[in-house]
C-alpha cells in the first residue's frame, strides 16, 4: 500500500450501487474513479490507465458495449482491463460483449459485496491490467 | 363442221342455263345469266338454220328468228352485270321499263320486216338486207353492251378475290364473244352485207361459253360446284370406252359378215372378249386416273386428305394448350387447303370470347357480334342439314350478305355433344379455286374432332386458371401467414426485450436491497439485536429469491424460445455429483441430514453441459435438502443401466402424492404438500420445470418415484457417451 495505489474505474449510473461499489473497494485500499454514464467512462478510458475497470452496460449517453465498440475503433489494443457488471444477463448480450475481448462478465445481483471484492482481487492477482489503449 | 358448232353452242348453252337457273333460283343473276346464255343458245341455233336456207324466203324467215333471238343479249347482259354478284336487282324500275318497251317495240319491227327488208341466197350465202329497223337494234345493243362492259370493268376493278377472278373470267368471255359477234353479224354482216364469216360466229359464243364454263368449274362461278369438273371425267372416258367398244364392235360384225365361222372365227372371238374383260377390269383404275387428272388440271393445289387428317388428329391429340392447338390446327388446314386465312372462335353466353386467326386476318376483327350471329347461325339454321356455311352455295340471304362483309368462305360449327362451342371459320383460297367436295369433306371430318380437343383443351385451361386461382389464394394467405409470423416474431423480439429490460430494472433495485442488507449484517464494528437480525436476514433472504425468481425466469424464457445453448462436452457426471454433494454438504450437516454420494468406481460420461448439469442435480438435491426434515437422510446414488446413466436422489421427506408427480415439473407449479410452509427458503416453482428442459436437451429425462410419508427418488437419466467417440477419460 506504500505504492501507488491501485487505480479502478467504476462505470455506475444507478447512485446506490454506485456508492456501494466505490464504498467497498475504497475500504480495500483502492483508488476508485466513478463515471455516471457511457461517455464519462470512454472520456477517462482514453484520458487514464486503470488496473481494472468495472463497466456497467445500461447507461445513459453510450451504453457499456458502444463504449467497448468505440475503444475498439479508436486503437485500443486490449479491453483485458474491463470487466462488465449488469444486470443483463442474456447469452446474447454476453457473448457480444465477449467477442470485445473482455476480462470477464459479472452478473451484478449474484453477488454479495463480499463476493465481488474477492472476485475484483481474483482478477487483480492473476494478471495485473494495464492500460492498453494508446492515446 | 357448222352443225357440230351450232348444236355444241346451242346444247352447252341450253344446259348452262337450266343449271344456272336451277342452281338458285332466287338469285337475279342467275336468273339473268340463265336468259342471256338461253339467248344466246337460241341465237345459234337461227343463225345454223338460216345459213341453211337455200330459198330467199326461207333464209329470210330463219333470219328473222336470228333477229328475234338477238333481242334481249343486250339487255339480259346489261341486268346480269348490274345484278352481279349482288344477286338482288338493283335496277331502276325506269330503265327496266324503258328496256322493255324497247325490246318490246323491236318485235313488231322485225314481224312488218322493217329491221331486216329481204335476204337473198347466193352461192348459199346469206346476203342481207337491213331495213331502217335495225337502228334501234344496234342502238340497245350497243348502249347496253357498253354500259354493261363498263360496270364489269369497273366491278372487276372494285373486286377482290374470288370476285375479281371470277370477273375477270366473265369479263373476258363475255365480251371477246359479244364483240366479235356483233362485228362479225351485225357490222360485216347487215351493214356491210359481208356474211362470210357468219357461220362461224357461233364459234365466238363458244369462246364465251367456255370461258364462262371454266369460270364455274375452276372458280365456283354462280355456285355451280363440281358437276362440270366430274361430268367432263365421265366424258372422257364415255369416250374412251366408247371407242374401245365400237372398235370391237366393228372387229365382231367384221367377223360375222365376212368370214365363215371356223376355229380361226372362234379364236378372234376371244380377242374381243379378253379386250372387253380388260376394259371392265380396267375401267375403275382408268376412272381413277382420269379423276386425278382432272383434279390436276382444276384442282392444282392437291393434298392427301389421309395424311391431313392423320396430321390433325396428331396435333389434337399432342397438346392442352388452347392458343397452341388452334394455331396448329389452322396452320395445318391452312396449310393444306391453301386458304388465305383461317379462324377458330370460341363463343359463350352469346357472344365470341375467345378467337385466334391465323394468315392474313389483319382486316379481320373475329369476335364482333356478325361472327357470333353467322357462327350461331350455322348451327341452328342449318340443323336438320349438313352443319355447314359455304359461300357459294348459300341463297342470297342476310347470312351471305353478312358473309360477303366479313370476307368468309366457309363457316363449320364446333358442337360437342349439341352443344355449341365455337365455330371454324375459312376465307378464300389463296388461288381462287373453289372449295373441292374433298375439302368440304375434310372439314366435315375435322369439325368435330377440333370441336372436342378444343372443349378437351378449354376444360384444361378452367382447371390451369383455377389452379393460378389456387396458387393465388395460397400466394395471398402465405403472405398473410408470412406478415403474422413476421408479427409474431416482432413480438417475440419485444417480449425478449420486455423480458431483458424487466430483468434487470428488476435486479437493479434488487441488487441495492441485497447488497446494503448484506452490509447491515456484516458491519464489523456493530452488534445487531437479535430480533433485528432475524427480520434482516428474512429481508435477505427474500430479496435472494426475488433474484432466484428473475434468473429462472429468465432461463424458462430462454429454454421456451430454444434460445439455450448447451456448450457439449465429455463430462462425468460423477464429477458434477461430487461438486453438488461437496457444496450441499455443509447444509446438510446443518441440518443432521445424512447426506451419502453412493457411486461407482469408473467414470459415467456423458455428452453435456457440464455448468447446466450441475444445476440441474443441485437443484434436486437443493430441493431434497429443502424439504427433509432434520436427522433424515439424502442418498445420492450413480448408476449405470444399459446406456443410461441414472442419478438417483433419494430422500426422506414426506413423498409427493400421485396426482401431484404429474404437476410437479410444471411452471410455477406449487404442490400441496409442499414445504414451503415448513421451509426457510422457498422455491421459485420453477427450477424443477427448468431442470427438465435442460436434461431433455440432453435427451435425458427425469423421473419420480414416491410414496407418501416415506419419501421421494428423484433419477436424472442421461445417455451413456458412446466410448469410441473418444468421449471417456483415461
Amino acid at each position: 500500500m506504500n505504492t501507488k495505489p491501485i487505480q479502478i474505474l467504476v462505470v455506475e449510473d444507478e447512485e446506490y450501487l454506485r456508492d456501494l461499489y466505490v464504498q467497498i473497494l475504497a475500504q480495500e485500499g483502492y483508488q476508485v474513479t466513478s463515471a455516471v454514464n457511457g461517455e464519462d467512462a470512454y472520456n477517462l478510458l482514453t484520458k487514464n490507465t486503470y488496473a481494472l475497470v468495472l463497466l456497467d452496460i445500461i447507461l445513459p449517453k453510450m451504453d457499456g458495449l458502444q463504449v467497448l465498440d468505440k475503444l475498439k475503433t479508436k486503437g485500443a489494443t486490449g479491453n483485458k482491463h474491463i470487466v462488465l457488471l449488469s444486470n443483463l444477463g442474456q447469452d446474447l448480450v454476453v457473448a457480444k460483449a465477449m467477442e470485445f475481448g473482455i476480462r470477464g462478465y459479472m452478473v451484478k445481483s449474484d453477488y454479495t459485496p463480499d463476493e465481488l471484492l474477492k472476485e475484483v482481487k481474483g482478477y487483480l492477482n492473476n494478471e495485473p491490467v494495464k492500460s492498453s489503449l494508446a492515446v | 363442221m357448222d352443225l357440230i358448232i351450232a348444236s355444241f353452242t346451242a346444247i352447252v348453252s341450253t344446259i348452262l342455263s337450266i343449271f344456272v337457273y336451277l342452281i338458285n333460283v332466287k338469285s337475279a343473276t342467275n336468273r339473268y345469266f340463265s336468259g342471256f346464255i338461253l339467248t344466246l343458245g337460241l341465237y345459234s341455233l337461227f343463225n345454223y338454220l338460216s345459213s341453211q336456207a337455200v330459198t330467199n324466203t326461207e333464209a329470210f324467215y330463219w333470219s328473222k328468228f336470228v333477229m328475234y333471238s338477238i333481242i334481249p343479249i343486250g339487255p339480259l347482259f346489261y341486268f346480269f352485270v348490274k345484278t352481279f354478284p349482288e344477286a338482288t336487282s338493283q335496277i331502276s324500275i325506269r330503265i327496266r321499263i324503258f328496256l322493255y318497251v324497247f325490246m318490246a317495240v323491236q318485235i313488231p319491227l322485225i314481224a312488218l320486216n322493217i329491221t331486216l327488208s329481204s335476204v337473198e341466197v347466193i352461192n348459199s350465202r346469206l346476203l342481207i338486207h337491213p331495213g331502217l329497223g335495225i337502228i334501234p337494234m344496234l342502238l340497245m345493243h350497243v348502249g347496253t353492251i357498253m354500259t354493261g362492259a363498263y360496270l364489269l370493268v369497273k366491278k372487276y376493278r372494285n373486286a377482290t378475290g374470288l370476285l375479281k377472278i371470277q370477273l375477270q373470267y366473265i369479263t373476258f368471255g363475255i365480251l371477246v364473244s359479244l364483240i366479235l359477234t356483233i362485228i362479225v353479224t351485225a357490222v360485216f354482216g347487215v351493214l356491210f352485207n359481208f356474211t362470210a364469216l357468219i357461220p362461224i360466229s357461233p364459234l365466238f359464243l363458244l369462246i364465251g361459253a367456255g370461258t364462262i364454263t371454266y369460270t364455274i368449274a375452276r372458280h365456283r362461278f354462280l355456285d355451280i360446284r363440281l358437276i362440270i369438273v366430274r361430268s367432263l371425267a365421265y366424258i372422257l372416258l364415255l369416250l374412251f370406252i366408247s371407242i374401245g367398244y365400237i372398235a370391237i364392235l366393228f372387229d365382231v360384225a367384221f367377223f360375222f359378215n365376212k368370214q365363215e365361222p371356223s376355229w380361226e372365227n372362234l379364236k378372234a372371238l376371244i380377242i374381243p372378249a379378253i379386250l372387253a374383260l380388260f376394259f371392265a377390269v380396267t375401267f375403275q383404275p382408268l376412272r381413277r386416273i382420269f379423276e386425278k387428272l382432272t383434279d390436276k388440271v382444276f384442282y392444282r393445289d392437291n393434298y392427301d386428305s389421309n395424311d391431313l387428317l392423320w396430321s390433325l388428329s396428331r396435333v389434337m391429340a399432342s397438346t392442352l394448350d388452347l392458343k397452341e392447338l388452334a394455331e396448329s390446327i389452322l396452320k395445318r388446314l391452312m396449310g393444306a387447303l391453301r386458304v388465305n386465312y383461317g379462324s377458330i372462335v370460341l363463343v359463350r353466353d352469346k357472344s365470341i370470347y375467345w378467337a385466334q386467326s391465323e394468315g392474313d386476318v389483319s382486316h379481320h376483327p373475329f369476335k364482333n357480334t356478325d361472327i357470333y350471329r353467322l357462327v350461331y347461325d350455322s348451327y341452328h339454321a342449318t340443323r336438320h342439314k349438313e352443319h355447314i356455311y359455304i359461300f357459294e352455295e348459300l341463297s342470297e340471304t342476310k347470312i351471305k350478305k353478312l358473309m360477303r362483309e366479313q370476307d368468309i368462305t366457309i363457316i363449320i360449327p364446333l358442337t360437342v355433344r349439341k352443344e355449341l362451342v365455337g365455330g371454324l371459320l375459312l376465307g378464300q383460297k389463296s388461288s381462287g379455286a373453289i372449295y373441292s367436295s374433298e375439302d368440304i369433306e375434310v372439314l366435315k371430318i375435322v369439325a368435330p374432332e377440333i370441336a372436342v380437343a378444343v372443349k378437351n383443351s378449354l376444360s384444361y385451361d378452367e382447371i390451369k386458371k383455377f389452379n393460378v386461382t389456387l396458387e393465388d389464394e395460397v400466394r395471398r394467405a402465405t403472405k398473410r401467414l408470412r406478415s403474422a409470423n413476421n408479427r409474431l416474431k416482432e413480438l417475440d423480439l419485444l417480449k425478449d426485450e420486455f423480458v431483458s429490460i424487466a430483468s434487470h430494472e428488476l435486479r437493479t433495485p434488487m441488487t441495492a436491497i441485497k447488497s446494503y442488507l448484506w452490509l447491515a449484517l456484516h458491519e464489523p464494528n456493530q452488534t445487531i439485536k437479535a430480533p433485528l437480525k432475524k427480520y434482516l436476514n428474512i429481508s435477505y433472504n427474500s430479496t435472494e429469491r426475488l433474484i432466484r425468481l428473475v434468473n429462472d425466469m429468465l432461463t424458462v424464457s430462454r429454454i421456451e424460445r430454444n434460445k439455450i445453448e448447451l456448450k457439449l462436452e465429455p463430462v462425468d457426471i460423477l464429477e458434477v455429483a461430487q461438486l453438488v454433494y461437496d457444496e450441499l454438504k455443509i447444509t446438510a450437516d446443518e441440518k443432521d441430514i445424512v447426506f451419502i454420494f453412493n457411486h461407482p468406481k469408473e467414470k459415467l460420461m456423458v455428452n453435456g453441459d457440464k455448468e447446466k448439469l450441475r444445476e440441474v442435480i443441485q437443484n434436486i438435491v437443493g430441493n431434497a435438502l429443502k424439504f427433509t426434515p432434520e436427522k433424515g437422510s439424502i442418498t445420492i446414488a450413480a448408476k449405470l443401466q444399459k446406456d443410461m446413466i441414472s442419478v438417483d436422489i433419494k430422500d426422506t421427506a414426506s413423498g409427493i402424492p400421485k396426482d401431484s408427480i404429474g404437476k410437479l415439473f410444471q411452471k410455477f407449479s406449487k404442490i400441496e404438500y409442499s414445504y414451503s410452509k415448513h421451509s426457510s427458503q422457498p422455491g421459485t416453482g420453477l427450477g424443477l420445470y427448468i431442470s427438465k428442459q435442460i436434461v431433455s436437451l440432453h435427451k435425458g429425462d427425469i423421473a419420480v418415484q414416491s410414496e407418501v410419508g416415506v419419501g421421494s427418488i428423484f433419477s436424472v437419466m442421461l445417455p451413456l457417451l458412446n466410448k469410441h467417440k473418444g468421449g471417456e477419460k483415461s
